[in-house]
């Protein structure tokens, strides 16, 4: 049995009397300790279905089990990070990393030993006294992280965790995803629709398509070890994603920037 | 440097003031008994001032308005923080503040007076009610507003009620809280001088009655100097303090 397992689940949503498909039929299993990015282009479903998983919004038809569990809530075993960070602003960045522990009750004089600790990882030593807004998005960006990794979550849902960085931040907090990804041994899945992004952090990729939202296509990732942006078979690769991507000349695949 | 252009404004606007003021007395020809120059409405404020009266009444005023005003917002806010809170029970009790809201809290004063009697009462109830509307509905405003991804995070990390009141809601309500304050500081400040009208032998709005009665019209135009600026002085006060907690709340303005 895999660690997650998403079985015919489908996704509708109803307004003002006209019922729309976020996602239908879609099959999946994550493994525990994989790196999952779930790729598609806008409208796709792939944030819903991240949010079906995480417990935000639960599927309509078909199932979604994490550990053999039917996942009907959030829980802090599933620490899920949003594109605008989440932070409280009028909390400093020590303070808000602790407010992941204070909602698991760590004990009060643990608290701020942990926090430093994560705060420390994602590298923000320097900042522990400052509050969000004085920070960049980059910087909030890592003390949302730091936050959802104090609680020690046995996963992380990042939902297009870096859409709002500019491409130098984005590819430093890329390195920092894949390092923490290997040192704290984390089940990641991760929506993006960036392909370069999910073929330079995935152990697979999870393709989606549009209207309904659907998975088109789940590929490994072949590359070993250090991955290499402008490394020949790292370029090969994603000219591949590309391919599967442009496939089906029925998919008309939009990009909304 | 900025400090010194806005002093430098402030004199040279009440400069003008006091010139079309003084204009006004030279050329309009009310006998000076109606109409006080700036000159007699200084020696006015002067001799009240020494006399002690205008600080006791001054003292007097503020303390109503203290009472008034502190008691209104917190317990208009705690109303709004729960009202927030329940949008089921705000549904029922909305129509009932909107219909409130626009009575002026001097229409109440006849019943407060028969009510609670005479003395510093009346008046704390006048400026309490001034106060209270205006914070109750800036403070359930401010609660449905607040990001929704604020609770996502609370949920996600198991953060529940009432933790979530006083830890989330109430932080991120804060901002928009302390302005319907300030907003109120205003209303509530005109409407003391009007709440000491009536039964009450004391304070800044007695004074105006009181210099109405001996036809001291001087001394009318320096209570209305002083409650002026006194008001003036309350919001610049409020400004500083707000501007100091919002600090606290995160840096204030990006």
């Amino acid at each position: 049995m895999s660690y997650i397992e998403i079985k015919n689940a489908t996704k509708t949503f109803e307004t003002n009397g006209t019922t729309f498909t976020a996602f239908q039929n879609v099959n999946l299993t994550i493994e525990r300790g994989e790196f999952v990015c779930i790729l598609g282009a806008s409208g796709c479903g792939k944030s819903t279905l991240l949010n079906a998983m995480a417990g935000f919004g639960l599927v309509t038809k078909g199932s979604v089990k994490i550990d053999g569990v039917e996942v009907s809530k959030p829980t802090p075993k599933r620490a899920t990070i949003f594109q605008n960070y989440g932070l409280l602003p009028w909390r400093n960045v020590l303070r808000n990393v602790e407010f992941g522990l204070e909602g698991i009750k760590t004990p009060k004089s643990e608290r701020r030993a942990i926090a430093e600790r994560y705060v420390d990882l994602v590298g923000l030593s320097a900042f522990k006294k400052t509050y969000p807004r004085q920070l960049s998005g980059g910087m909030q960006q890592r003390v949302s992280i730091a936050r959802a990794l104090a609680v020690d979550p046995e996963v992380l849902f990042m939902d297009e965790p870096f859409g709002a960085l500019d491409a130098i931040t984005r590819a430093k907090l890329q390195d920092d995803v894949r390092r923490l990804s290997q040192t704290e041994k984390k089940t990641i899945v991760f929506v993006t629709h960036d392909m370069a992004e999910a073929v330079y952090l995935a152990d697979r990729i999870v393709i989606m398509s549009p209207n309904p939202g659907r998975v088109k296509a789940i590929v490994p990732v072949p590359l070993q070890g250090e991955r290499n942006r402008i490394g020949k078979d790292f370029l090969d690769f994603q000219n591949e994603i590309f391919d599967l991507f442009h496939k089906s000349p029925d998919d008309l695949v939009e990009y909304f920037i | 440097m900025k400090a010194l252009r806005t002093i430098r404004n402030v004199v040279v606007s009440f400069a003008i003031l006091i010139a079309i003021w003084q204009l006004a007395f030279t050329f309009c020809h009310f006998s000076e008994a109606l109409f006080p120059s700036p000159a007699r409405a200084m020696k006015a404020l002067v001799e009240t001032f020494q006399s002690g009266a205008m600080i006791k009444h001054i003292g007097t005023s503020m303390y109503r308005f203290a009472i008034g005003y502190v008691s209104a917002v917190v317990i208009a806010a705690l109303l709004g923080l729960i009202l927030g809170v329940l949008p089921k029970v705000f549904q029922f009790v909305n129509p009932i503040a909107q219909l409130l809201r626009p009575i002026s809290p001097m229409a109440w004063a006849p019943f407060i007076v028969l009510w609670f009697g005479i003395g510093d009462v009346p008046a704390i109830v006048v400026v309490f009610i001034a106060a209270f509307f205006p914070v109750l509905l800036s403070t359930v405003a401010a609660v449905n507003n607040i990001d929704p991804i604020y609770f996502k995070v609370s949920q996600n990390f198991g953060v529940k009620q009432p933790s979530i009141t006083w830890k989330v809601i109430f932080p991120a309500a804060f901002p928009q809280i302390a302005s319907g304050a300030h907003l109120a500081l205003g209303s509530a400040w005109v409407f003391l001088a009007a709440g000491e009208m009536n039964g009450v032998q004391s304070g800044l709005g007695y004074m105006i009655v009181d210099a109405r009665n001996n036809l001291r019209t001087d001394v009318l135009l320096a209570t209305i100097v002083v409650i002026g600026a006194l008001g003036l002085a309350l919001d610049g006060l409020l400004r500083l303090i707000e501007k100091t907690t919002l600090k606290a709340w995160g840096g204030g303005e990006a």
